[in-house]
């Protein structure tokens, strides 16, 4: 099954399920089905529940939330990542204040689900991975699953979470990438487990290529980056001999630091990469809390592995330059063992 | 033109050098040489060397240029026939079916099996399809079997105990290792159990201990080694295996000759060798894995930073401070109160009288700045 | 209305004299258009208010000790000090304190109304200067599409903090709202008695004729915006006090019954002020999570 086909039936086990959730966005009618076609089908089966609007990104967050505090499940798809610059105010202003500031008097349970992320040479707005630009808003959880996770499981969850609103970031080039299936292990010879001490509904997922070793080296990413950090992984052990376990968060806010500790304490090297610039994103945040939590197990200082601080162009030898890629990975990884 | 299909190999090009990079071919590939050709240029951290032909016949490249190969690795197949050559390439030296890295074109790489693991099965003899193990095959996997194999040269039980004193295993197996573990044992504070070594074509034994490959270090601490000293004189190596070492868990040891004199107000760092004859004066401060020979003469009030290599008979002033990774060559002299930069070379019996800059080869008396060290080897 | 006003006046009072939280922005002299409203509304309904809320609070919820407590920041507060003057939700009444920020929501939730069948009507409070905002126009634009049943009322009093609306406003509010074919209807009033009628008639067309509407009522400012910032001409100011609403209604009753009103009036602030007074702070384990782990 593919990433896309994940969320779209999940969005048709929703909305066939319970009543109350309503999916919203532009273009998302049949026969269009939406500018990545997660919602195809949907209209056609429930007329009266997905709703097409204008061209009015905060207009229709704020929309959601007002459902949402009137006893619907809203689903708000923003059409690229990018956009939710627009959004900034109904999210932070709104949607996650209410109930808190209301003292719990009310829910917001709104999902805003939007696609993030680079690598199809769509140019400097339409490209970006945002979502770091909300790490700091309190009130709001970011789930951001990989190819190596269940996206639609993952959907469904952030909609039936009473706490909301829950921003649910899909990577647009992990749309057409085979998902990890019941029992079907995709990246050969890697194993997998699932790590669920921090949140149950969204795991972290641990892969490595020697489980009877311990790792020389953690490396973390998550959503669009999985792909690059486990063939990063495989390079190390191939080329190497350097044993790399790959941890891949679903939930990126607030970051599931259990999941991470005992694989940090085994070896206390840890590689952390993301597709964004390196000041004040998720790698910042992953950097101090392990160094809180474990200072004296690190041998290293936590290394990040990030874009450079720059737009991103359009031109894709100039865009590879400017994001992370597999190289700068296994760099990093080499440099945190002194192999380099 | 001989029959048989000659291979040339990397030699051993300096005591201290395990790797090279192929700068240049010189002899066209799959062209008809005669013996003596120049076939390429290799180069390494300190030296130029070249390959000639030691057949007559047609010449098969094994790996491209800016290849980084190994000390007998394989780069050249010279034959009487080139079909057949293309075949033996084909056969043991082939690419990857997958993506060819650069450098070990010559190697069967399988997905199941790490380079390192291609490599020393080459070496061994051994072939990886007969390897049974779960998971990705790496060189300790290779090792095991290979010992297996022949029953066990690489027995563990053949470490050396001295129940009075603690026992070091020691890093390198060169000719290095076997004066460091002289000190150690005139020192009388430590015995060595044995020696280990990255390269897989180690000598079995050493100054009467076993010699095994670096792989079966865990297990070596595991059986109750728990101290370490590195004998390899290459610093950025020597540093390398020292947070290695670190890494696992072992203590390291600071390896000091009874007839060398260590004033009591230095201060060592980890894992520095001092030998016989040098002397260290007060107040000097010494990083980690420096190396001061025989006869070295260390002012007080010196700084050596991490890995210096204080050749044998070299003096520095009172107040000199020697940046890290430089090597200060044999009888050079360094006047008071210099600063020498990092990663510099001071040529043999050159009288150092102002600051050295940084990656700075020094030369002559006085010394003058002849060029610039471009590795940090 | 006169309980609004007591309200209002003894909290920039208490203001003044540094006892209350922060700030507020109170509605003096436009009590008329809250309590003209509610005569009309059913319980479901659902009010959306400003950070002028005050007086549409006290007057859809008659809660002066809970707001009076809010302000005082104890935990009896409507929010339980958590949101103070301009955050406050009551039921089916919400507040926010960015401008025009909760257009949308208020979209939203007649939507959401409409789609239950519940009949309720969504009240959405705006004064001039909210036609600034872009997110107002995305609610509006939305309203009209779905028809949602949302009753837009713009408290026009002419200025936007310390901006005329000649500086701040190009066209007219009418104008706006039938560009998106929204009806909209304009009065010059501080009377609450033709308030009620007006905001009636307003509400029916939204209930019954099931579609957004929007009622512009030109009214007056009394006091600063928020706190000692009226910058404005004293002579027109004092133009304003003759269309004080209080003076309007009172002008018509008994002085007795005036009197008698304004001695409850003043007895209701003051118990509120005291219960407030009396009230404790909301426990919360405040320091947990100031300092790392």
């Amino acid at each position: 099954m593919r990433y896309v086909e994940s969320l779209n039936r999940s969005l048709h086990a929703l909305l066939e399920r319970d009543e109350r959730v309503l999916f919203i966005g532009e273009d998302i009618l049949d026969p269009y089905g939406g500018a990545f076609k997660v919602s195809k089908g949907l209209s056609t089966r429930f007329p009266d529940r997905v709703i097409t609007t204008p061209i009015s990104e905060a207009g229709i967050v704020g929309f959601g939330s007002g459902l949402a505090l009137r006893g619907f499940r809203p689903i708000v798809e923003i059409m690229f990542g990018d956009f939710i610059a627009l959004c900034a105010d109904q999210i932070i202003n709104g949607a996650t204040k209410f109930s808190w500031m209301y003292n719990d008097q009310v829910r917001v349970p709104l999902v805003i689900r939007t696609p993030m992320g680079g690598r199809r040479g769509y140019g400097p707005t339409h490209s970006q991975s945002l979502e770091r630009l909300f790490f700091g808003v309190t009130g709001l959880t970011v789930v951001a699953p990989s190819h190596m996770h269940m996206p639609g499981v993952c959907l469904e969850h952030a909609v039936a979470d009473d706490r909301g609103p829950v921003l649910f970031i899909e990577n647009k080039k992990l749309y057409p990438s085979h998902v990890l299936d019941d029992g079907a292990s995709m990246h050969e010879d890697f194993s997998v487990r699932c790590i669920r001490n921090c949140n149950a509904k969204f795991p972290t997922m641990a892969l490595t290529l020697a489980p009877s070793s311990d790792p020389d080296v953690l490396l973390l990413a998550y959503g669009g980056m999985a792909s690059y950090a486990i063939d990063a992984a495989h390079t190390a052990l191939m080329e190497h001999e350097v044993v790399v376990e790959v941890l891949l968060p679903s939930l990126v806010k607030p970051l599931p630091v259990e999941d991470f500790l005992p694989s940090v304490e085994k070896c206390g090297r840890v590689v952390v990469c993301e597709e964004a610039p390196k000041a004040s994103g998720w790698g910042a945040e992953v950097s101090a809390c392990l160094t809180e939590a474990l200072f004296d197990r690190l041998h290293r200082p936590v290394a990040r592995v990030c874009s450079t601080d720059t737009p991103i162009p359009s031109s894709m030898p100039l865009e590879e330059n400017v994001l992370p890629q597999t190289a700068d990975l296994v760099e990093a990884i080499l440099l945190q063992v002194g192999v380099r | 033109m001989s029959n048989r299909v000659a291979i040339a190999t990397v030699p051993q090009l300096g005591v201290n050098d395990d790797h090279a990079v192929i700068m240049a071919w010189h002899a066209e590939d799959r062209a008809l040489i005669s013996l003596g050709t120049l076939l390429c240029t290799l180069e390494t951290t300190k030296a130029v060397y070249e390959v000639h032909a030691e057949e007559s016949g047609i010449l098969l490249r094994l790996a491209p240029v800016e290849a980084e190969v190994r000390v007998s690795q394989p780069i050249a197949l010279i034959g009487p026939d080139l079909a057949e050559l293309e075949v033996l390439q084909k056969e043991r030296y082939a690419p990857p079916s997958g993506k060819v890295s650069e450098g070990l074109g010559s190697l069967v790489l399988s997905s199941k099996a790490t380079r390192k693991a291609a490599v020393l099965a080459v070496h061994l003899g051994v072939r990886l399809d007969e390897i049974n193990i779960p998971g990705i095959i790496r060189e300790r996997d290779v090792l095991d079997y290979a010992a297996r194999r022949e029953g066990g040269t690489e027995s563990l039980d053949q470490l050396v105990w001295d129940f009075s004193r603690i026992p070091v295993v020691v890093y390198g197996a060169g000719r290095g290792a076997v004066t460091m573990s002289e000190s150690l044992d005139l020192a009388g504070k430590h015995h060595v159990a044995c020696f280990v070594d990255d390269n897989p074509q180690h000598p079995v034994e050493l100054a009467g201990r076993p010699v095994f490959h670096s792989s079966k270090l865990e297990t070596i601490v595991a059986r109750g080694v728990r101290t370490f000293a590195v004998a390899i004189s290459i610093g950025t190596v020597r540093i390398g295996i020292l947070h290695k070492c670190l890494g696992l868990g072992l203590e390291p040891v600071n390896v000091i000759h009874p007839m060398a004199f260590v004033s009591r107000s230095v201060k060592l760092g980890s894992c520095n060798y001092i030998k016989a004859g040098a002397i260290v004066e007060t107040n000097t401060m010494v990083g980690d894995g420096c190396l001061i020979d025989n006869g070295a003469i260390v002012a007080h009030d010196c700084t050596l930073e991490d890995a210096c290599h204080l050749a044998p008979g070299c003096s520095l002033g009172s107040s000199v401070i020697v940046g890290r990774y430089s090597i200060v060559g044999i009888g050079v002299h360094v006047a008071t109160g210099t600063r020498i930069g990092a990663y510099s070379i001071l040529s043999v019996g050159a009288g150092v009288v102002r600051d050295v800059p940084d990656h700075s080869i020094v030369e002559g008396v006085p010394g003058r700045v002849v060029g610039k060290r471009k590795s940090t080897g | 209305m006169t309980i609004i006003r007591r309200f209002e006046e003894r909290i920039l009072e208490l203001f003044s004299k540094g006892e209350l939280f922060g700030t507020t922005h109170a509605c003096v002299g436009q009590e008329a258009i809250g309590v003209a409203l509610v005569e009309s509304l059913t319980l479901g309904d659902i009010i959306i208010s400003n950070h002028r809320c005050h007086g549409h609070y006290l007057a859809r919820t008659g809660d002066v000790r809970g707001l009076m407590a809010e302000l005082m920041g104890k935990k009896e507060g409507v929010c339980g000090g958590r949101g103070g003057s301009q955050h406050l939700c009551r039921e089916n009444f919400y507040t926010n304190g960015v401008q025009g920020n909760m257009s949308p929501v208020a979209v939203g939730m007649a939507f959401a109304e409409k789609r239950k069948k519940t009949g309720a009507v969504t009240v959405l409070f705006v004064g001039d200067g909210t036609f600034g905002e872009g997110v107002l126009y995305e609610a509006l634009n939305m309203a009209s599409l779905w028809n949602v049943p949302l009753l837009l009322v713009v408290e026009n009093n002419r200025i936007a903090q310390s901006t005329l609306i000649a500086k701040g406003i190009a066209g007219s509010f009418v104008g706006r709202a039938r560009g998106f074919d929204i009806e909209a209807s304009e009065i010059e009033s501080n009377d609450v008695e033709e308030l009620v009628g007006v905001l009636k008639k307003a509400l029916e067309h939204v209930r019954d004729g099931g579609r957004p509407f929007v009622q512009v009522i030109n009214t007056f400012r009394l006091c600063g915006h928020s706190k000692g910032d009226d910058f404005r001409d004293p002579a027109e100011i004092e133009r304003g006090r003759s269309r004080d609403p209080l003076k309007i209604l009172s002008s018509r009753m008994e002085s007795a019954s005036v009197a008698r009103i304004d001695k409850e009036s003043n007895r209701i602030v003051k118990d509120a002020e005291e219960f407030a007074r009396n009230g404790a702070f909301a426990e919360w384990s405040v320091r947990k999570g100031r300092t790392g782990r």
